[in-house]
């Protein structure tokens, strides 16, 4: 139950505003400045505005024409080029909710905090992303903002790219993904870099790679990566990691049905287009219920035709391991979410538990991940 | 009770929160435009879109759906550009497969708004035909994404 509940958190997003607040909350209250949150991006935590995003200032306006304009927006009556942000935000807003909000920003002060001095160095260039994913980049479930902290650098890149050029959040998608396209909108590659190492400069210090503690002899750590490997090859992982463009089904290595292959989300029919979060019914559906973030394995984690030497190495590659030394593996194998589908798929589960797998891996790096010949 | 918006409108319906999102359109909301195929997800007749996305609605839990944006063929007014390119083309024989393929070509042409043959193969690959309409499909999938891009 708990995927799809995470699912719902993140789709119902930025602008489905959780909390209802009655027309007499003080201006103030905290449920108001968390739904102000969701505007801060573009016209600052004071409404002082921010021009390089075309955010206005409008901690200066009165309520009546803050609420004018809000409605407007929510009547698409305001259709420009620059109000599909404006549009998206207040698309789930009640009445109350439009005139608590204008009387919140109305009693605003522009002039507590001048405008940034633009987007420059990296924490400026963050700033903007601030509003909604925390200074911190913890993210902040209750808006559907995700956690960024410890998001690979070229994840959070390819992301910002697509949302900037088009490929994610188009009109139509979900409110989230609309203002993150609008967020984007303006971003030079530049500033993506600085805002991608931003992110990983938020990251506690860690001290990779962790040294081996040797409290396992080379010979377990052989066994134990045998044993991986016999998970990593079984079909809960390798149907997902196959040596070509075409995900597998069931346990005996056929290939998915539907024509589906590693091209199909850039045609409109995604993973999730069929298989659902959760089971519906009585269980009328026999697929297995996918993570909303499923997709075919990148090509440097193909996991099909390599030999135990071959895929020992390639796990060990830092290059494409996201700077993983082997310590740093067995925490990621113990934690990854997606990863933990396999085991809850409703298919016969890899020859190992979870739990022993993240065992086989501690020994393995215990013993200084040594790689059979 | 569940909250849902369907077409834009906000709709509530008291039913359990894994009952499919198809069930909830066509029994309760009697939008009986999508239509029930396989139930398994492996014919693409229930196909509507949730946030722009198409999805398989016989398996899909309304507890999923919560205010999020459903949309159904009805939601198309029926003067889509793409429903359009199905009259010109004549594209349905039974038609009970339609509303899905027109949901379907939807999705793609709002990601690939110039579809090579191949990427329409590949789109619409999980949406089954019986009366095997499938070259009437791509020509209209064409035109409508010629007309769409010519606005």
């Amino acid at each position: 139950m708990q995927h799809w509940k995470l699912a719902l958190g993140a789709a119902l997003g930025t602008l489905t505003f959780a909390a209802v607040a009655g027309a007499a909350d003080p201006p103030a209250s905290p449920d108001m400045e968390l739904q102000y949150g969701v505007c801060v991006s573009c016209h600052g935590a004071h409404g002082e505005g921010r021009p390089e995003l075309n955010g206005p200032r409008i901690g200066d306006l009165d309520a009546a024409s803050i609420e004018a304009a809000l409605r407007a927006y929510r009547a698409d009556q305001r259709t420009g080029p620059n109000t599909l942000p404006m549009r998206a935000a207040v698309a789930g807003l009640s009445d109350a909710q439009i005139a608590d909000l204008s009387t919140y920003v109305a009693g605003l002060d522009p002039e507590q905090r001048s405008p940034g001095p633009g987007v420059e160095g990296g924490e400026e260039a963050y700033a903007t992303c601030a509003g909604c994913h925390g200074e911190d980049a913890k993210g902040n479930p209750a808006i559907g903002a995700p956690a960024l902290l410890n998001q690979s650098p070229s994840y959070l890149e390819s992301s910002l790219r697509d949302y900037r050029d088009g490929a994610r959040g188009a009109p139509g998608s979900s409110p989230n993904a609309m203002t993150m396209a609008a967020m984007s909108q303006a971003l030079s590659d530049a500033q993506i870099e600085q805002i991608v190492r931003h992110i990983g400069s938020l990251r506690p210090e860690r001290t990779p790679p962790k040294a081996p503690t040797g409290s396992a002899t080379e010979q377990e750590g052989l066994a134990a990566f045998n044993d991986i490997y016999a998970v990593v090859t079984s079909p809960r992982c390798m149907n997902c990691h196959p040596d070509g463009d075409t995900p597998y089904q069931g346990d005996d290595g056929q290939l998915h049905t539907q024509g589906v292959d590693r091209f199909s989300p850039n045609s409109g029919l995604h993973c999730s287009t069929c298989h659902a979060a959760t089971p519906s019914g009585d269980g009328l559906a026999p697929l297995p219920p996918a993570d909303p973030i499923w997709s075919l394995a990148p090509k440097a984690m193909v996991f099909e035709n390599r030999s135990p030497a071959e895929l020992c190495s390639q796990l060990l590659d830092v290059e494409t391991n996201g700077g993983r030394g082997p310590v740093e593996l067995t925490e990621h194998v113990a934690g990854d979410h997606l990863l933990q589908t396999s085991w809850h798929s409703g298919r016969t589960p890899p020859p190992l538990t979870h739990q022993e797998l993240v065992a086989r891996f501690e020994t393995w790096a215990n013993a200084g991940a040594p790689c059979p010949e | 009770m569940t909250t849902l918006k369907i077409n834009g409108e906000s709709r509530q319906v008291d039913v359990p929160d894994n009952m499919p999102l198809l069930w909830v359109l066509r029994d309760e909301l009697k939008l009986t435009g999508t239509k029930f195929g396989c139930g398994i997800a492996q014919c693409g007749a229930c196909t509507v879109h949730i946030d722009g996305r198409a999805v398989r609605s016989c398996v899909t839990p309304i507890g999923a759906v919560q205010g999020r944006e459903v949309t159904t063929i009805e939601g198309l007014g029926g003067d889509h550009a793409v429903q359009q390119a199905w009259l010109d083309h004549a594209v349905p024989q039974c038609g009970y497969c339609q509303s899905g393929q027109i949901m379907q070509a939807i999705s793609l042409l709002r990601h690939a708004p110039d579809p090579s043959d191949a990427e329409i193969d590949r789109a619409m690959a999980g949406n089954i035909c019986r009366c095997a309409t499938y070259p009437r499909i791509r020509e209209a999938i064409r035109a409508a994404a010629k007309s769409l891009r010519e606005g």
